[in-house]
């Protein structure tokens, strides 16, 4: 045998695999000649060939014939239903008139039928790869599907989801958010009614650009990366590559946002760039051994339709929860800058079930910013015999194991075991960091130690409170202030560890 | 979302060359797609092993590989499937070569299929996108069954080609 027919009959071996039409002899042959890595790469491109055109396609032909006809309610079927009408000419002249009217009945029965039978839409979108649950018009999906035009997409609280188009432009979708995807003659729009998209863009058609939109604003793309997301108060769009026109629906108002800049959209206001804020990723992850808890307002937040906080779940593997039924007593999420929860002077918390750990050592970091200072100001915690942190109206701190009457903790004062006046500042972020283990204690501020002092153990409680809006007497009763982020760890972090936790909460709230 | 996509832009040139592999490891398109998925997510859950110095298609087939040896177990092969070690092993090895290659011909498949017409366009639709047998094409199309080979084979010939220039075109 020539080379060329080798060749040749490697190819048809190939092909027959595809069309699933080889014999177990020819199958053989084929498996034997797959031992080779250039027949093995011919046949990887030719099983991946068919597959990419029947994908493709389905994509394109069926999209095609119904933006072709638009107004006809279902152009698939109406296609095929004329497939040879003339061919069939009965001369009504040598049939008896109820023979006619009996084939006119079959005739219109089959044409309402072949009308009226629905036709199965196809996919605009492709959800190409999930975590957590994706309902899809409210029926979870699981696994990779197409979305036809006109879905509604939500992903679960701790899920997210990857979405391409057809032609490879890639949309990332967020926990809690909630997308419609449209795809008409003017081009794709993506309807963002919460959470946050980002998107890496082809380049698009001319005429045709890919549109992100929210009920305040819309965004225009014609081939860019970028992130849009939508909140109760306002929309934030970043752009890392190329360029964007954003409008605000409301008035008309535009600005083309350039890269590297992002762009703040509420109700009213100026129009106006800045650069983009520090990228998340930027932000050194904290030490992840003994994490037992970790609020991030970036991550985990629900909202309720005022725009406050409902619930916020913890970064861990736990998913801890803390919540608030009571829609007046709910803190609100600032998403202004890097997103942080912002508690009122008083009457504002969030509560849940997280046990403390057991093991007795343990380290608390907190990212705050006092809005007032007062009796109980600040307050968190887990209440006494546990950790409990609050701070006083001189700026001075308790933190550590609190017990009724003062208990064994740091408190304000100016002993080298103490928290001096002041320490609190209002209007400053500031990181604490409280270290337990083998009896003693350790408080950190901004990374520095501060006092260091002999304490109990913490008693286990699982009531953890971030403020509080009926306190018992004399107990913390407010927090009054932002929450960059808060963490615990079931044992005491060292000082390498500590350094890196700082920075981690120095990122965290970096505007 | 920064792991996530992360994740994505390595998962996205593997997943070619991973439903390429299971096709022909299962050779059940179905169930090809949700091992798919769930190769998907078992890599994403393991990322953390991922080696990042090794290529990220040559990790996420090993994932394959398991969970279609555990399918077949389950299911048995549907049809004639490629078993012999050594040629899954090659199909292993050159798949993670193919990841880009794999992937750009996908996106430069998307404008091709846009300039096909007539006759190549309907053929393409029934054998594509309907899945009909060719033989029902034939009978559809008033031609026989070696005409509609012909136009299948002529069909993705020119877009083999058409693929081709693009790419060229496009430099890659």
């Amino acid at each position: 045998m020539t080379h060329a027919a080798t060749v040749e009959h490697r190819r048809a071996l190939v092909r027959g695999f595809i069309d699933g039409t080889l014999n177990a002899e020819e199958h053989a042959a084929l498996e034997v000649q797959l031992r080779q890595a250039d027949v093995a790469r011919h046949f990887l491109r030719e099983l991946h060939f068919d597959q990419a055109i029947r994908v493709t396609a389905k994509s394109q032909i069926r999209r095609a014939e119904i933006e072709a006809a638009p107004n006809t309610a279902h152009p698939v079927t109406a296609r095929l239903r004329i497939r040879r009408p003339n061919r069939w000419r009965p001369d009504l002249h040598h049939w008896s008139w109820a023979r006619a009217a009996t084939v006119l009945v079959i005739f219109g029965l089959t044409a309402w039928l072949l009308l009226a039978l629905p036709v199965k839409p196809q996919p605009v979108a492709e959800l190409m790869v999930h975590l957590g649950t994706v309902e899809v018009d409210g029926n979870p999906r699981n696994g990779a599907s197409g979305i036809i035009n006109a879905q509604e997409l939500l992903v679960s609280p701790r899920g997210w989801a990857s979405v391409r188009l057809p032609d490879g432009t890639l949309i990332e979708l967020a926990n809690n958010t909630r997308v419609t995807v449209h795809r008409g003659t003017d081009g794709v729009r993506l309807t963002l009614t919460q959470g946050e998209v980002k998107a890496d863009v082809r380049k698009q058609p001319s005429g045709k650009p890919l549109v992100i939109e929210s009920p305040r604003s819309r965004a225009t793309v014609l081939g860019t990366r970028l992130a849009f997301a939508t909140a109760t108060d306002n929309d934030r769009v970043e752009v890392t590559h190329g360029l964007v026109r954003c409008a605000r629906r409301s008035d008309g108002n535009s600005i083309d946002v350039p890269a590297g800049q992002a762009l703040a959209i509420n109700s009213t206001g100026t129009l106006a760039v800045q650069p983009i804020r520090p990228a998340v990723e930027a932000i050194p992850e904290p030490p992840r051994s003994g994490l037992t808890m970790w609020f991030d307002p970036a991550h985990g937040v629900l909202r309720d339709e005022r725009g406050r906080v409902q619930r916020w779940s913890d970064r861990t593997t736990h998913a801890w929860t803390v919540a608030n039924d009571v829609p007046a007593q709910r803190p609100a999420l600032d998403l202004a800058g890097r997103p942080l929860i912002r508690f009122a002077p008083r009457g504002e918390m969030l509560a849940g079930q997280i046990p403390w750990p057991s093991d007795g050592a343990f380290t608390v970091a907190i990212a705050l910013r006092p809005t007032q200072l007062g009796r109980w100001s600040q307050g968190l915690g887990w209440g006494w015999g546990c950790f409990a942190f609050h701070a006083q109206e001189d700026g001075g701190v308790y933190a550590g194991v609190g017990a009724p009457g003062g208990g064994i903790r740091f408190h304000p004062g100016n002993g080298p075991e103490d928290i001096p006046p002041g320490t609190a500042v209002v209007g400053h972020w500031q990181r604490f960091i409280i270290t337990y283990g083998h009896g003693v204690g350790a408080f950190y501020v901004d990374g520095n130690l501060i006092a260091r002092k002999a304490m109990p153990p913490p008693q286990p409680r699982s009531d953890m409170y971030l403020g509080r809006a009926d306190a018992p007497s004399g107990e913390p009763s407010s927090f009054a202030g932002d929450l960059g982020e808060l963490l615990l760890y079931d044992r005491m972090l060292d000082p390498q560890e500590i350094i890196l936790l700082d920075r981690r909460l120095r990122g965290a709230v970096t505007p | 979302m920064e792991p996530q996509l992360h994740f994505t832009r390595l998962w996205l040139p593997a997943q070619p060359v991973v439903v390429s592999v299971l096709a022909a490891r299962i050779g059940d398109r179905v169930a090809v797609e949700d091992l798919v998925q769930e190769v998907a997510l078992a890599a994403f859950q393991k990322l953390a092993d991922y080696d990042e110095t090794r290529s990220f298609t040559a990790w996420v087939l090993g994932i394959a590989n398991h969970k279609a040896i555990d399918w077949l177990r389950a299911n048995g092969p549907k049809r004639l499937v490629i078993r012999d070690e050594q040629a899954l092993a090659t199909l292993m090895q050159v798949g993670a070569e193919l990841e880009r290659d794999l992937s750009d011909r996908e996106l430069a498949l998307h404008g091709c299929l846009e300039v096909l017409q007539g006759r190549a366009r309907e053929v393409v639709r029934h054998h594509y996108v309907d899945e009909r047998p060719v033989a029902e094409i034939a009978t559809a199309m008033n031609l026989s069954v070696a005409n509609i080979k012909v136009m299948l084979y002529r069909v993705r010939e020119a877009l083999r080609d058409c693929v081709e220039k693009r790419l060229s075109a496009e430099g890659r």
